[in-house]
C-alpha cells in the first residue's frame, strides 16, 4: 500500500517525451539494441535503469543530429559486437549467414543429381 | 511419510520396466506386456501422486516446496506440479509410458514382433527417463526442514494458457518417441515399407498436431501476458520447439512417398531419429543453462550434461542400427522431374533449410562465445531477412505440387491453371496495395506468394466433389491453406503494425500522428496473492474512442511485479497497451507501451486452421 | 559407403561432437564481455573534493603518470555500501579515486559520504547516466583501473569483494 503511495507521489513529478518522429526512431534503434543487463530482451522492451539510461542516450544522441550508425557504432565501441541486435555481416558472422545457403546449394545438388528429365 | 509413498512409486515403476525388459529378453511375452502395463501405471500413478502432494500443500515434498504456496488457487496448485523442472520431467517420462500404453491398445492388429519390439524400446526410453528422475531430478526430494509455507509459484506462471501449454508440447515431443520407436523396430524387424509408413504416418500426425497447438498456445500466451506486444521472438527456447516442428513436417512428406513408392526409406527413417533427437535436444537447451531466455529453467550444467549424454547416447545406438539394417535396393531409382515425389523432395530440402537456419540461427552465438570470448546476438532480423525469400520460393512449391501427379511429368498441363492462379494472385495483390496505399518489395512478394498458395489450395478443395475424395483431402487442404493464410497474416501484422513508447502522468495526454491517450484514472485493490494498481486510459483515434486498464501487480509469495495488459481485440487490429513501473534512479515512474497491432487475429485463426488439418486427417483416415 | 566406413564415421563423429559440446557446457559462464578494455578512456569532467567552489574541471589531465581508479556508485544503491571500505583503503594507500555519483541526488550523495567516509579524490555527476555509458558500464557499481597511459586496465562489474581488491592492488603495484 505504501509503496503505490509513493508511486503517486512520483508520478507529480516528472517530464514527458513530446517530439514524435525521434521518438519513433528512439523505439526503432531501441528494439534493435540487446539490453544486457537482462535476459534475452531488448533496449525498447526493458526498464532497467541500464536500458533506460541508453533510451535516452539514443534519443539525446537523435535530437544532436547523429545518425543511426554513428549511435549504433558508438554503442557498439562501448559494448561490442552483443549489444546489436542486428546481426552484422563480418569475418565473425559468415558462417552464420554462408552455412545454410551451401547447404541448400548442397541439397539442391544432390537431388538434381538423382532427378530424371522426361 | 508422502516423500517415501512418492519415491516408492517412481521406484516401482522404474523395477517393473526392468522386469518387462527382462521378459522381453527372456521371449516371455504375456509378462513382458503386463509387466510393461504395469510400469506404465505405476508411472501414472507417481505423477497423480504429484499432483496431490500440491493439492494438500505437503511442503515436506521438495518440489511443491520449491514451487507452491497455501495461497494459491487450486487450479495453480496442481498446475505448479508441472510447472517447474523436476515436476515436468516427471510428466514427461509419464507421457513416454502413456504413448506406449495407448500404442499398445491401438495396435493389435499389427504384426505381433514388430509390435513387442516396438514396445520395448518405447519401455527401454522410459526406464532410461525414471533413472534421471529417480537419482537426478527427483520431484519427491525430503525437505528436512519441515517448512509450513511453500517458497511460492512464480506469478507469471499463474495463468489458464500457461496451465495447458506444457502439457500440449510434451505430448508433441514425446510422441516423437514412440516414432523412434517404431523406425528401429521396423528396421531390426524387417517390417518397415508402405505399410509401415502408412501405419507410423499416423502417430507422426498425432504428435506434430500436439506440437502445433504447444508452440499456438505458448505464443498466443506471450502475447497476452508477456506484454511486449508480439507473438514470437525467436527466442531459443520457442526455437527449441520449432526445430522438432519443421522436422516433422518433414517426415510427414517424407513418409507420403514411402507410403505411395516404397523408397524413400532410408531418408525417413533418418527424419525419424533426429526429429526425436531435436526434441530432446530441445529439452537440453531449455535445462542447461547456456541459453540466455525469459524461459530457462533449472540453470545446472550437471543435469545438462546428463541429458546431454541420453540424447547422444539415443541417437548413436539409433544410428548404428540404422547403418547396419538399411540396404535398400530399390532407392537407387531415379525421381522424374516435376512429378509429385520430386517436388516432395524439395519441401523436404526446404523445410530442412529451414531447420538449419533456426538451428544454426539458436546454437552460433554459444559456440562462437565458447570459442572466442565474442558475443553476437541473433535475433528477429536474422531469421526474417535469411528466411523471407526461401518461404516465398517455399508457398510456391506448396500451392504447386498437389496439382503435381505421381511417377509422371505432367507440368506442362498444368501450366496454364498455375499462370491464372498466378494471375488471380496478382490481382488480389494489386487491390490490397492500392487500398493500403503501400508498397514495399517483401510485402508485395509477402502477399502474392501467399495469396498463391490460397487460391491453389481454394482449387484443390474445389477439385473434390465426392464426400469420400472430400474426407481424404480436408487434412492436406486445410493445414496448406491456413499456412497460407498465416503467411499472409504474419505479412500485414509486420507491415501495419504500430508501436508508441511514452512515460505519462496521471491526467496527461499523449499524443502522435493521429492518435491521442490519456490517463485518465486508477484504483488499487488487494487480491488474495497480489495488491493490483489499476490505471484507466483513453485512447482516441479519428472521433473513435476506446477505453483499455492495464495494471501492475504485486505479488507477495514471491515478490514479484507484473505487469498486465490489457487488450481490445477487433477483426482488423487488436489495441493493445501495458504499463511498468519503472525508475530513473530515486524517481519512479509509469512507463507506458501502446500497439497497434495488425490482424493478430489473423494469426490466431490461420493457426487453428492448420491443427484442424492435422486433426481431419486423423479422423478421417482410411 | 561400405557399412564398415559409415559404423567408422559414426563413431568419429559422435566422438568430436561429444568434446565440443561437453566443451561448450563446461565453460560457458554467464560473462559480460568489456569492450572497453584496452581503450583510451574519454574525457571526464568533474570536480576536485578539495576544491571548495566545486569548479568542473577536466580529469583526465590530473592524472600525470599514475594509475588511479574510477568507482560508480550511488546513494541508493546497496552494494556500494558494502564495498566502501574498499575505497577507503585504496586511499589510504594514496590511490586516487573518481567517484562517479550515478542517477543521483546532490544532498543524499553529500549524506551518505559523511556517514561512510569520503574516499574520492574527484566526483563526477552523472545524472543521466552517460558518462557510465562511456565507460561502457552496465551498472552500479562498477568500479575500473586506469593505468599511466589513460587505458582501461581492469574492471569490476558489481561491489569490490577481497579478491577483487587484492587483484586491482596486485596490477597497481606492478
Amino acid at each position: 500500500m505504501k509503496y503505490f503511495l509513493i508511486v503517486i507521489i512520483f508520478l507529480l513529478s516528472f517530464e514527458s517525451f513530446a517530439n514524435d518522429k525521434i521518438n519513433s526512431k528512439v523505439i526503432e534503434i531501441s528494439k534493435n539494441l540487446r539490453c544486457l543487463v537482462c535476459q534475452g530482451q531488448s533496449i525498447n522492451d526493458s526498464d532497467s535503469d541500464f536500458a533506460l539510461d541508453v533510451k535516452k542516450l539514443v534519443k539525446k544522441s537523435l535530437e544532436d543530429g547523429k545518425t543511426d550508425k554513428e549511435i549504433y557504432s558508438y554503442l557498439k565501441l562501448k559494448y561490442g559486437d552483443w549489444i546489436l541486435y542486428k546481426t552484422p555481416f563480418n569475418l565473425r558472422t559468415i558462417f552464420l549467414w554462408l552455412l545454410p545457403i551451401i547447404i541448400i546449394l548442397i541439397g539442391m545438388k544432390l537431388i538434381l543429381r538423382r532427378t530424371k528429365f522426361e | 511419510m508422502t516423500n517415501i509413498v512418492g519415491n516408492l512409486l517412481i521406484f516401482l515403476s522404474l523395477s517393473s520396466s526392468f522386469v518387462s525388459a527382462y521378459f522381453y529378453f527372456k521371449k516371455k511375452v504375456s509378462f513382458f506386456l503386463k509387466s510393461y502395463l504395469l510400469s506404465c501405471l505405476l508411472c501414472f500413478s507417481s505423477f497423480f501422486f504429484l499432483i496431490y502432494c500440491f493439492v494438500v500443500s505437503d511442503f515436506s515434498v521438495s518440489a511443491v516446496y520449491q514451487n507452491s504456496h497455501s495461497t494459491k488457487p487450486l487450479i495453480y496448485k496442481i498446475a505448479g506440479s508441472w510447472g517447474n523442472h523436476e515436476g515436468s520431467m516427471l510428466l514427461f517420462t509419464c507421457i513416454i509410458a502413456i504413448y506406449g500404453f495407448v500404442f499398445f491398445y491401438t495396435s493389435k492388429n499389427v504384426e505381433s514382433n514388430f509390435r513387442n519390439l516396438t514396445i520395448f524400446f518405447q519401455n527401454l526410453l522410459k526406464i532410461i527417463f525414471l533413472f534421471y528422475l529417480f537419482f537426478l531430478s527427483n520431484p519427491f526430494d525430503y525437505v528436512f526442514s519441515n517448512p509450513t509455507e511453500g517458497l511460492g509459484l512464480n506469478p507469471i506462471l499463474q495463468d489458464p494458457l500457461l496451465l495447458i501449454h506444457p502439457p500440449f508440447l510434451y505430448f508433441g515431443y514425446i510422441g516423437f518417441s514412440l516414432i523412434l520407436s517404431l523406425v528401429l523396430s521396423g528396421l531390426i524387424k524387417n517390417f518397415f515399407d508402405k505399410e509401415w509408413a502408412s501405419f507410423s504416418k499416423n502417430w507422426v500426425i498425432v504428435s506434430w498436431t500436439f506440437l502445433t497447438v504447444g508452440i499456438l498456445l505458448g505464443s498466443i500466451w506471450a502475447y497476452y501476458e508477456l506484454g511486449w506486444g508480439g507473438y514470437w521472438f525467436w527466442d531459443p527456447v520457442e526455437n527449441a520447439s520449432l526445430m522438432p516442428w519443421i522436422l516433422s513436417v518433414a517426415l510427414i512428406h517424407s513418409m507420403l512417398i514411402m507410403e505411395k513408392n516404397n523408397t524413400f526409406k532410408s531418408w525417413t527413417a533418418l527424419l525419424a531419429i533426429f526429429t526425436f533427437s531435436l526434441s530432446l535436444f530441445g529439452t537440453f537447451l531449455v535445462r542447461s543453462g547456456i541459453l540466455n531466455s525469459v524461459h530457462t529453467f533449472a540453470n545446472d550444467p550437471e543435469r545438462g550434461l546428463f541429458i546431454l549424454g541420453i540424447i547422444i547416447f539415443i541417437i548413436f545406438f539409433s544410428l548404428i542400427i540404422f547403418i547396419l539394417k538399411t540396404n535398400f535396393t530399390e532407392e537407387k531409382k531415379n525421381i522424374v522431374f516435376l512429378s509429385k515425389e520430386n517436388f516432395l523432395m524439395y519441401n523436404n530440402l526446404f523445410l530442412i533449410f529451414f531447420l538449419l537456419v533456426v538451428i544454426i540461427g539458436t546454437v552460433y552465438p554459444i559456440i562462437l562465445a565458447t570459442f572466442s570470448n565474442e558475443t553476437i546476438s541473433v535475433g528477429p532480423f536474422y531469421y526474417n531477412t535469411i528466411l523471407a525469400p526461401f518461404v516465398f520460393v517455399f508457398l510456391f512449391l506448396m500451392g504447386t505440387g498437389p496439382m503435381m501427379k505421381w511417377y509422371k511429368n505432367e507440368f506442362k498441363s498444368k501450366v496454364s491453371l498455375i499462370i491464372s492462379i498466378g494471375l488471380i494472385s496478382l490481382i488480389l495483390v494489386l487491390v490490397l496495395c492500392y487500398l493500403s496505399k503501400k508498397i514495399n518489395i517483401i510485402y508485395v512478394l509477402g502477399l502474392f506468394f501467399s495469396f498463391y498458395l490460397i487460391s491453389a489450395t481454394i482449387y484443390e478443395i474445389a477439385l473434390n466433389t465426392k464426400i469420400v475424395k472430400i474426407k481424404q483431402n480436408l487434412g492436406k487442404n486445410l493445414s496448406h491453406l491456413g499456412f497460407g493464410l498465416l503467411i499472409m497474416s504474419v505479412t500485414l501484422n509486420s507491415f501495419f503494425s504500430k508501436e508508441y513508447n511514452f512515460m505519462i502522468n496521471l491526467n496527461e495526454k499523449f499524443t502522435s500522428d493521429d492518435i491521442e491517450i490519456l490517463f485518465e484514472d486508477f484504483r488499487i485493490t488487494k487480491q488474495s496473492n497480489f495488491d493490483q494498481f489499476s490505471t484507466k486510459f483513453k485512447i482516441s483515434k479519428n472521433n473513435e474512442t476506446i477505453i483499455l486498464r492495464p495494471s501492475i501487480r504485486k505479488y507477495n509469495q514471491p515478490e514479484q511485479l507484473t505487469s498486465e495488459v490489457s487488450i481490445k481485440n477487433t477483426l482488423l487490429k487488436d489495441f493493445y497497451l501495458a504499463i511498468n513501473y519503472s525508475s530513473i534512479g530515486e524517481r519512479r515512474l509509469i512507463g507506458a507501451r501502446y500497439y497497434e497491432n495488425f490482424f493478430i487475429l489473423g494469426i490466431w485463426i490461420s493457426s487453428i486452421i492448420i491443427i484442424f488439418g492435422g486433426i481431419s486427417r486423423l479422423i478421417f483416415r482410411k | 559407403m561400405k557399412k564398415n566406413k559409415k559404423l567408422f564415421f559414426l563413431f568419429t563423429t559422435t566422438l568430436v561432437v561429444t568434446t565440443i559440446f561437453v566443451f561448450v557446457v563446461l565453460t560457458n559462464q554467464k560473462h559480460l564481455p568489456s569492450a572497453t578494455i584496452g581503450t583510451i578512456v574519454e574525457p571526464i569532467n568533474g570536480y576536485l573534493v578539495n576544491d571548495i567552489k566545486k569548479e568542473k574541471i577536466l580529469l583526465n589531465k590530473e592524472f600525470k603518470n599514475e594509475k588511479f581508479l574510477i568507482n560508480i556508485f550511488s546513494s541508493w544503491c546497496g552494494p556500494c555500501r558494502e564495498e566502501h571500505k574498499y575505497l577507503l583503503k585504496f586511499k589510504n594507500n594514496n590511490i586516487k579515486v573518481v567517484g562517479i555519483n550515478y542517477k543521483d541526488n546532490h544532498k543524499n550523495m553529500f549524506i551518505f559520504l559523511k556517514e561512510l567516509g569520503n574516499p574520492y579524490y574527484a566526483i563526477v555527476n552523472d545524472k543521466d547516466g552517460y558518462q557510465s555509458i562511456k565507460l561502457g558500464a552496465f551498472g552500479v557499481p562498477e568500479t575500473f583501473l586506469i593505468d599511466e597511459n589513460k587505458k582501461i586496465v581492469l574492471k569490476q562489474i558489481g561491489p569490490i569483494d577481497d579478491s577483487a581488491y587484492f587483484k586491482f592492488l596486485r596490477v597497481i603495484k606492478k
